[in-house]
């Protein structure tokens, strides 16, 4: 958290630079944040062949749309909020929610114990699977929270809402997560 | 950031656990340097496509409501000039006239269509309602 607290700095000069036409300076934001924007798009429940695709299309729009960007949050976070849009237009486009197979979850964490590796992938692919019967509210709160480890505050900016409607989303979605997946 | 765990976040220790894996792996795969190279192409070449995808849709619905109001205009002036369905409402009034006033429309229209002649006539009074009316029918096509 520390070492995200002081990123906002040199994100902003990089962002400075890009707007006065440094491509490089672009080139070094997508390195820098879109390995945790795939991640993030994966849990709100883009398929694994989608997200090469999807991440492009959110560094694509967010460096179009950096006019509007007034720092009110980190560049990492408005980002999250721009692929979650992006997500969504591509599944209007494909009027259908797919979720990535339990077979290529084990496969991609092929690391370790056999049996291990087999509980891990299934636990994430039911909170994948509950994930996607959440609203989109409280999909997003949750992985902001849980998964990129953003204050309360910092959510509340990203998503538009309230310090307190950001905790009442977790909570909420929090609670039916562990209905699912009892 | 306060690092003192909150009540919430020692009960759903588990779920952040499963959430910080999520996703994990397909991002490892991610080629960034590909990716940053796709993005600033697009950057460089797409932004008149992209203003054209966005106008376009808006085109094509003003012209599919001029389309929807040409169309409903021809169709109502169809309409009035047809006066209505009138074949549909004759139909329904000669069913109701009976054998006599039957006669009578029958002897106007060989008036109009010039047929006249009394061997028309004869025949016509020998007929019954049924029949006058299938005549009458046969007129209408």
């Amino acid at each position: 958290m520390t070492q995200a607290a002081a990123a906002p700095p040199a994100d902003a000069a990089l962002i400075a630079a890009w707007q006065e036409g440094d491509e490089q300076a672009a080139a070094e934001l997508v390195r820098r944040h879109a390995k945790a924007l795939a991640r993030y798009l994966v849990g709100a429940g883009a398929s694994e062949s989608d997200v090469d695709d999807l991440v492009q299309e959110a560094f694509v729009r967010a460096f179009r749309s950096l006019g509007r960007f007034r720092g009110q949050c980190r560049f990492r976070t408005w980002l999250f909020t721009i692929g979650g849009n992006v997500l969504k237009d591509a599944g209007r486009r494909a009027a259908r929610h797919r979720i990535v197979p339990l077979d290529e979850q084990m496969r991609a964490g092929a690391d370790g114990d056999p049996h291990e590796v087999a509980v891990a992938g299934e636990a994430e692919a039911r909170l994948r699977g509950g994930l996607g019967r959440l609203t989109r509210m409280q999909r997003e709160v949750f992985l902001l929270r849980a998964q990129q480890g953003l204050e309360y505050g910092e959510i509340a900016v990203a998503l538009d809402t309230t310090e307190g409607a950001a905790r009442v989303h977790y909570h909420h979605a929090v609670r039916r997560l562990k209905e699912m997946l009892e | 950031m306060n690092m003192a765990p909150r009540e919430d976040e020692l009960q759903d220790g588990r779920l952040r656990e499963l959430a910080a894996r999520l996703g994990a792996a397909p991002a490892e795969r991610l080629d960034v340097e590909r990716t940053a190279r796709a993005v600033l192409e697009r950057l460089r070449t797409e932004p008149e496509q992209r203003r054209w995808r966005w106008v376009q849709p808006t085109w094509l619905r003003i012209a599919a409501a001029l389309v929807v109001l040409l169309g409903a205009g021809l169709v109502a002036r169809q309409a009035l000039r047809n006066g209505g369905s009138s074949d549909h409402y004759v139909v329904e009034e000669l069913t109701d006239l009976s054998a006599e006033e039957l006669g009578q429309v029958l002897g106007s229209l060989d008036r109009t269509l010039d047929v006249s002649g009394d061997a028309a006539a004869e025949d016509i009074d020998a007929l019954d309602t049924e029949q006058l009316g299938d005549v009458l029918r046969s007129f209408e096509g």
